[in-house]
């Protein structure tokens, strides 16, 4: 089913969404990028930004107010079929049912990929073994822990072997343990030459699977490269993080004039500031504190990051948004 | 206060949901309403029917001598004003024409009037039948166009038998015949015949008709009253169901465990979950007994009675709501609870039959194996206007049954929620 | 191939599901069973009226009781005089269909001209009730007919020849009475009802009950088959099927086809039950049945994905199903014959579908026609299935 070729697997111009035109709700604005065979895109951004009503056109779910999704070659808005033979799509809530076993759903959304015959017995066999479960395959999904649940969501979408796997949030509300299990998967898949649309509103998973990570934010891609270009952006900054004795607030007021902080600001109980050279800050930040009486209690000093490339672009941090 | 505090969420949540309110008080209205509409008419002293379709086909022929026919006299009869609520009647010629007609559903009888009826009828030499046609579906309008037509044909053969009477005993006793005699005889006996038929202005009266049943108010139907209980008791039950199934609910929600986890004791909690269904089925009960006695003017009984009957309903459906719910794992399967288990309970209970007139008695017994059927048997006897006394063994039984309900679902909801 | 893949799906999943054998089976035998017992015509049709001569001799009233005896639609129990305080109670215990008090006086009454009303007990709300009334009022009045008769015959008489003595009088009165009686006795002119029928067979309760019960359940069955549509929804497993190449109208049809087909079944297997097990003669147009029954279904599926696209969680379907099943039963005729309903009820009853199936299956089973009859009907309910299907994919939601 794979064809190997240079040519983009999916091709995303100019998407824009408007719900009851012409006044409603714009929900993407505008979204384009592409994604390389092989590659993995995250689409990283705070809840409502617009991802998964992209990935919505993006799978045909949603028909576009504007703009087109090539998929292999296939536009979904006139080849929506043979687009959709492409895609693997496991969505954001998981949708299985529940009063079937394992296998009937996988057999069931198989055939609707056009698996029939050995074909699909075998690959509903290796997509149990993939996801872990070859050895519930017969038991009721609604037995199921909600972990399991997860990676049968997301088994689902890998039977027919797409060139394109799209994940909307797989890892949200679930345990760590099974959160790793889905990260292993995506990147074994991956290596394994899949290429894949990932959404998500964790920089930490963003940063660690994806090739290209595109920000969004208010229905836009504000920023869009690899992990290392965007950070770049934000430029040579250090972001320190310091925890006083006094509230954060009161510690701003009196940090906030410091020679050479471009940013300070009161997050998670903290107070966070930003500078050229951070290092050479610190004496200089203790001597005001010790003479106001303030006790700074601890001290850290991060490396950018995506939160602060989400930060430096929209004035707001992803995780309060 | 702290139970109030849960009764008064739980009664908020309840009608707060469309749902809820749709089930506990418009559905059974509705359904009533829709009786109403089907069989209002028997309340209102008028057949409750729709006017039958009839078409004559008359083929008497004249006998010479005799100015009057017999078929045109019965069609008259038929056409008359005080008959036009029951029947509306149009003339065809042939009997295949009005065949034609019924099976075309045209008409729904069609009553073919012999060639020698007159003869038959006034000279009495030949025998004679008068086919009533009716399509197969149709089981009343025949008998009733039958019984008016033979109450007509009482009258000729009784106006003959009188004359002949007359004449012959006026014969026996060296009498000549005399025509201008029989007609005398005629008109006098018409005349009593009229004076026995009110629609044409007689006040005698052969029977006096009362109905066993008397109830409380002359404008209440019992027909109606019957099967608004039928559906109050069905919609009760229903809700008392309703009312329990949110300790599914809020188990599924998360919330009971969460108010386990807070200072009340559990017990407060279930108690909260009982309360506030009676409180609920209390206020539906209310709201149906006035609404309906003031939509469709229903007489429900002596207040008493229908306070008893009313009590004995409220324990027994919150009690019954609570025990079958208690049986349930998931709200998923409420659906089968409340569809079906409430459904056949009713139904052998009896609600859905009541207004059946003449059932075997058999059903009536059989309807007490449900507490349903105990239920409808206390508002039958408060709309009987019976006292107070014959109320008290289906209240009894009623409040045993609420009881047992009662004791056993909580003790088994406990053990699941322990 | 898509398409049989999802109805495939769906009748594992109905299959799964236990609650389907009661909704589809169980229920729907159970109460053909029940409503064919309750409406059908008891054995002994005769009416029971028990009678209390309270009139003592008089010949009138001995008359009454003996023609009341000969009629052919009433079984007599006589009772005894002190028995007359409880039959008021007897009556509406069922024990009776009515009770008749012949009134002290009576005969003599009738004799001078001024009857006086006898008593009857008897229930005007039911048929049983108003068809002991009719007979009772019938006797009555022949009786009173011939003393009637006697009378004019007598006054007649009486200015010619007078009587020689109050008992010539009376043996004259008794003679023109037991004529006039005996006149009625061999009436001349009799009247017959003649059901129109190409049926060999009777009609019997389940006539009634069996399309009846069919239509109710066809509609009670879309609790389990419309829930599973609202289901697919939301759990989202539907929005899921169209990130597949499956299209809208693939989806939409599995779901129809699957209605269509649970439905049709339940039909069958009701329409075989009628047939085998309560002699109903649905093979007597087999071809018309099969029609009837396709478009019933057809109808029902339509109702069940209008109720599925209209309505968003379970409880709703459970609401508007049973609230569609409650107004199509009722007002199609399924319960009771439109005949015995009030005008308004009937009129608005020949605009509802339900009440066409009704009519098409009678139109074989009770009225013996043919498969040309049931045209009329599959079309009326074909037409409606057409604007609820409109409806339904028109407001069809998929997420």
């Amino acid at each position: 089913m794979r064809q190997e070729t240079n040519d983009p697997v999916l091709e995303v111009d100019g998407l824009v969404k408007r719900y009851d035109p012409p006044k409603g709700v714009l929900a993407v604005d505008g979204v384009s990028f592409s994604i390389a065979p092989g590659e993995v895109f995250s689409l990283l951004g705070p809840n409502g930004a617009g991802k998964t009503t992209t990935i919505s056109m993006i799978c045909g779910l949603l028909s576009p107010t504007a703009g087109d999704a090539v998929i292999g070659g296939y536009s979904i808005r006139r080849q929506p079929a043979q687009a959709k033979m492409l895609m693997g799509v496991a969505p954001q809530e998981v949708a299985v049912y529940g009063d079937l076993s394992a296998r009937e759903n996988l057999s069931f959304f198989g055939r609707m990929y056009g698996l029939r015959g050995e074909k699909l017995t075998e690959r509903v066999g290796e997509v149990l073994q993939t996801i872990g479960l070859a050895d519930r395959a017969r038991e009721r999904v609604a037995k199921f822990s909600s972990g399991m649940k997860r990676r049968l969501n997301i088994g689902i979408a890998l039977l027919h072997q797409p060139h394109l796997l799209i994940l909307d949030e797989p890892t949200v509300g679930i345990d760590p343990q099974s959160r790793r299990h889905i990260l292993d998967e995506v990147i074994a898949l991956n290596r394994a030459g899949t290429s894949v649309l990932y959404t998500t509103h964790y920089m930490e998973e963003a940063q660690e699977l994806s090739h290209t990570i595109a920000i969004m934010d208010h229905g836009r891609i504000i920023a869009c490269g690899s992990h290392a270009e965007l950070v770049k952006q934000v430029g040579e900054v250090d972001h320190l993080e310091l925890v006083t004795s006094q509230p954060p607030e009161q510690a701003l007021e009196v940090w906030k004039d410091v020679e050479g902080i471009t940013k300070s600001f009161v997050q998670d109980g903290k107070t966070v500031l930003w500078a050229r050279a951070g290092d050479a800050l610190l004496p200089r930040l203790f001597e005001r504190a010790a003479s106001v009486g303030l006790r700074v209690l601890s001290v850290q000093v991060q490396e950018p990051n995506l939160e602060s490339v989400f930060l430096h672009l929209t004035g707001r941090a992803l995780r309060d948004t | 206060m702290l139970l109030w505090e849960l009764v008064w969420k739980d009664l908020r949540r309840m009608f707060r949901s469309p749902f809820a309110v749709g089930m506990a008080f418009i559905a059974p209205l509705f359904i009533t309403g829709l009786l109403v509409l089907a069989f209002g008419g028997i309340s209102s002293g008028s057949s409750g029917m729709s006017a039958i379709r009839l078409v004559v086909v008359d083929l008497d022929q004249m006998i010479p001598g005799i100015v009057a026919k017999a078929g045109t006299i019965v069609t008259q009869v038929l056409s008359a004003p005080a008959l036009s609520s029951l029947f509306r009647v149009s003339a065809v010629s042939n009997e295949e024409t009005a065949r034609r007609m019924l099976s075309g559903r045209e008409a729904d009888l069609a009553l073919i009037l012999p060639a020698d009826f007159s003869q038959a009828a006034f000279i009495g030499d030949a025998q004679t039948r008068l086919i009533i046609l009716h399509d197969p579906t149709l089981q009343v309008s025949p008998q009733i166009l039958r019984s008016i037509v033979n109450d007509i044909l009482d009258n000729f053969l009784g106006s003959r038998s009188a004359v002949s009477g007359a004449l012959d005993a006026l014969q026996a006793e060296g009498f000549s015949p005399d025509p201008a005699l029989a007609d005398q005889v005629v008109q006098r006996y018409l005349v009593w015949v009229n004076s026995l038929t009110p629609s044409a202005g007689g006040s005698g009266q052969v029977l006096e008709t009362r109905s066993p049943t008397q109830p409380v108010s002359s404008k209440s139907n019992p027909f109606l009253a019957l099967a608004m209980a039928g559906m109050m008791i069905y919609f009760v039950f229903y809700s008392g169901a309703a009312a329990s199934l949110s300790i599914l609910h809020e188990k599924e929600e998360g919330t009971l465990a969460r108010l386990f986890v807070t200072p009340v004791a559990k017990a407060a909690v279930l108690g909260g979950k009982v309360l506030s269904a009676l409180l609920l089925l209390v206020i539906q009960v209310v709201v149906l007994l006035v609404s309906s006695s003031l939509l469709f003017g229903i007489s429900w009984g002596f207040p008493v009675s229908v306070v008893l009957a009313s009590v004995g309903l409220v324990a027994c459906a919150a009690g019954f709501g609570l025990f079958l719910m208690s049986w349930v794992s998931s709200s998923r399967q409420v659906g089968t609870v409340m569809g079906g288990v409430l459904t056949i309970t009713a139904m052998v209970g009896g609600l859905f039959t009541v207004s059946i007139p003449n059932m075997p008695k058999a059903f009536q017994t059989a309807g007490l194996s449900m507490p349903q059927g105990w239920a409808l048997q206390a508002f039958r006897l408060s709309l009987n206007g019976e006292g107070v006394l014959p109320e008290l063994l289906p209240l009894a039984v009623l409040l045993a049954l609420a009881v047992v309900f009662f004791v056993w679902g909580l003790a088994r909801f406990r053990r699941r929620l322990a | 191939m898509r398409i049989l893949t999802i109805i495939a799906k769906n009748l594992l999943q109905i299959s799964r599901d236990w609650k389907s054998s009661l909704f589809l089976v169980a229920m729907p035998i159970l109460f053909t069973v029940f409503f064919g017992v309750v409406t059908a015509q008891p054995a002994e049709s005769r009416l029971t009226l028990a009678v209390l001569n309270a009139a003592g001799g008089g010949s009138p009233a001995v008359e009454l009781v003996k023609a009341l005896g000969d009629s052919p639609a009433l079984r007599l129990i006589p009772l005894a005089g002190d028995e007359g305080a409880g039959v008021e109670e007897r009556v509406r215990q069922g024990e009776w269909n009515a009770a008749l008090i012949v009134v002290p006086g009576w005969s003599e009454a009738a004799w001078s001209g001024q009857p006086i009303p006898l008593q009857l007990v008897a229930e005007s709300s039911n048929l049983q009730g108003q068809a002991a009334t009719a007979a009772v009022q019938s006797a009555a009045k022949r009786i009173l007919g011939a003393v009637e008769a006697a009378r004019l015959a007598a006054e007649f008489l009486e200015v010619r020849k007078p009587f020689a003595d109050t008992a010539a009088r009376n043996v004259f009165l008794q003679g023109v009475m037991a004529r006039s009686l005996a006149q009625f006795a061999t009436s001349p002119l009799s009247v017959e009802t003649v059901p129109m029928t190409l049926s060999t067979k009777p009609p019997s309760g389940y006539a009634q009950a069996s399309p009846g019960i069919m239509v109710q359940f066809a509609i009670f069955g879309l609790l389990t088959s419309a829930t599973l549509l609202v289901m697919e929804r939301k759990t989202r497993t539907m929005a899921r099927l169209l990130t597949t190449p499956a299209t809208r109208g693939e989806v939409l049809l599995g779901h129809g086809l699957t209605i269509f087909l649970v439905t049709f079944l339940q039909e069958l297997l009701l329409v075989l039950l009628g047939q085998l097990v309560f002699g109903l003669s649905y093979f007597s147009a087999p071809g018309g049945t099969l029609l009837l029954m396709v478009s019933l279904a057809l109808w029902t599926t339509s109702l069940g994905l209008l109720i599925g696209a209209l309505v968003r969680a379970e409880e709703q379907v459970i609401l508007w199903g049973l609230a569609a099943m409650f107004f199509f039963s009722a007002l199609g005729g399924a319960w009771f014959p439109l005949e015995i309903a009030g005008p308004g009820f009937a009129a608005i009853g020949r605009w509802i579908p339900t009440s066409w199936a009704v009519e098409g299956f009678q139109n074989i089973i009770v009225r013996g026609l043919g498969d040309a009859s049931v045209l009329l009907p599959s079309a009326i309910l074909l037409g409606v299935a057409a604007l609820f299907f409109a409806i339904a994919v028109w407001r069809f939601r998929y997420d």
